[in-house]
């Protein structure tokens, strides 16, 4: 593979992988994905701030992308999950 | 017939048009939705990329919480989250002592864990849309999109015809619609790449586009809101980058199956979809 391609297929497996935790770390906070705060989480990341914006703003337009996240009752229990899978985990490596 | 019911996140926001209708045509239907009140995500394509316990344990929290409300049948309108219920359920007997770690109880494997169209197409209330059906949508030609995770894998989904269904098409068929055979009805549509990978997006539903235009249809049907977005979001985007006229509305099949009630397309939120329906 040329080397210039190598570097597309890295970097967007970089990406990938940055949004899967991104999409985790919103489970952690909130028990349910927030669209909003990791589209801006994302955009950070990669640098391509106005990639999507027409299209962002489209889907802001027709109500789908909430400015809040969604609220869930006893986060406890959604964060001492998470520990407990890390150190699981954590044991098995 | 009362039925646990588990949303899944998009259904509060990028699709949350598939919940409004979901809910109106059941309540229509006399079918009674239960919903967990703190149910948490389920992990998605994230989580099984990070974890197997991770990718186990998130969807069982809520398949518990379900459990615990003693009922016996649980509906998903996600296609992404019912695979990964379906996934969780099949692979806990080898991950019992961990979940058991995690929770501190048991899940005993009495849900029986349904996407919302297997459910919604059982024959029982498929008999009772044929009744309820007011306005036949005669002008309709319709493709089933069923994408890749409602029928497959089907040593989970047991699905016998995984490649090609067509379940959907017989509800399309009783709605006055006329369902069209086409290649692409079990491809993928590039999921949660919607936003890290958007050029395989395009590519992926540019191919499912085309090959509904085809063969004629003037409409898609879908019953996932990841493949509803990837398809109607970027639609624009692909007619400019092929240079091709699509004009496809996505409708969710439980939109179809209300506007054949008689409901309208306010009441349905059609309006929040990006390619609008016009041919009603």
């Amino acid at each position: 593979m040329k080397a210039s391609k190598m570097k597309i297929k890295d970097q967007q497996a970089a990406t990938i992988a940055g949004f899967n935790q991104i999409f985790l770390d919103s489970i952690n906070s909130h028990g349910r994905i927030f669209e909003l705060g990791m589209i801006i989480r994302l955009k950070i990341m990669t640098r391509k701030i106005f990639q999507d914006l027409g299209l962002g703003l489209r889907m802001i337009l027709k109500g789908k992308i909430p400015f809040v996240p969604q609220r869930v009752g006893k986060m406890r229990e959604v964060r001492s999950m998470f520990d407990r899978i890390r150190e699981i985990e954590k044991r098995k490596t | 017939m009362r039925v646990g019911y588990y949303p899944g996140c998009t259904l509060n926001s990028t699709a949350e048009e598939y919940n409004i209708s979901a809910k109106k045509v059941c309540a229509s239907l006399g079918i009674e939705l239960v919903e967990a009140a703190d149910w948490t995500c389920c992990g998605a394509s994230a989580a099984h990329a990070d974890s197997h316990v991770m990718a186990v344990a998130l969807p069982l929290k809520n398949m518990i919480a379900y459990q615990k409300m003693g009922l016996d049948t649980l509906v998903l309108p996600c296609a992404a989250c019912y695979s990964r219920f379906k996934i969780a359920a099949y692979l806990y007997p080898n991950y019992k002592k961990e979940m058991e770690e995690i929770f501190g109880e048991k899940y005993e494997q009495v849900l029986e864990i349904k996407s919302f169209l297997n459910f919604l197409t059982q024959e029982e209330i498929l008999k009772t849309i044929r009744v309820k059906v007011k306005k036949p949508l005669i002008h309709l030609r319709a493709v089933a999109y069923y994408g890749c995770l409602i029928t497959r894998p089907p040593r989970i989904t047991g699905e016998e015809q995984y490649e090609y269904p067509t379940f959907m098409e017989e509800l399309i068929r009783e709605l006055g619609a006329e369902p069209l055979d086409w290649s692409y009805k079990t491809e993928c549509c590039g999921m949660n790449f919607l936003l890290s990978v958007p050029e395989l997006v395009i590519k992926l539903c540019g191919d499912i586009l085309q090959n509904a235009k085809d063969v004629g249809a003037n409409v898609i049907a879908v019953a996932c809101p990841l493949c509803h977005a990837n398809l109607d979001a970027r639609q624009r985007e692909i007619e400019k980058k092929y240079k091709v006229n699509l004009d496809l509305p996505i409708l969710y099949f439980t939109q179809l199956i209300g506007l054949a009630m008689g409901m309208t397309p306010e009441e349905l939120g059609l309006k929040k979809h990006l390619v609008p329906l016009r041919d009603i």
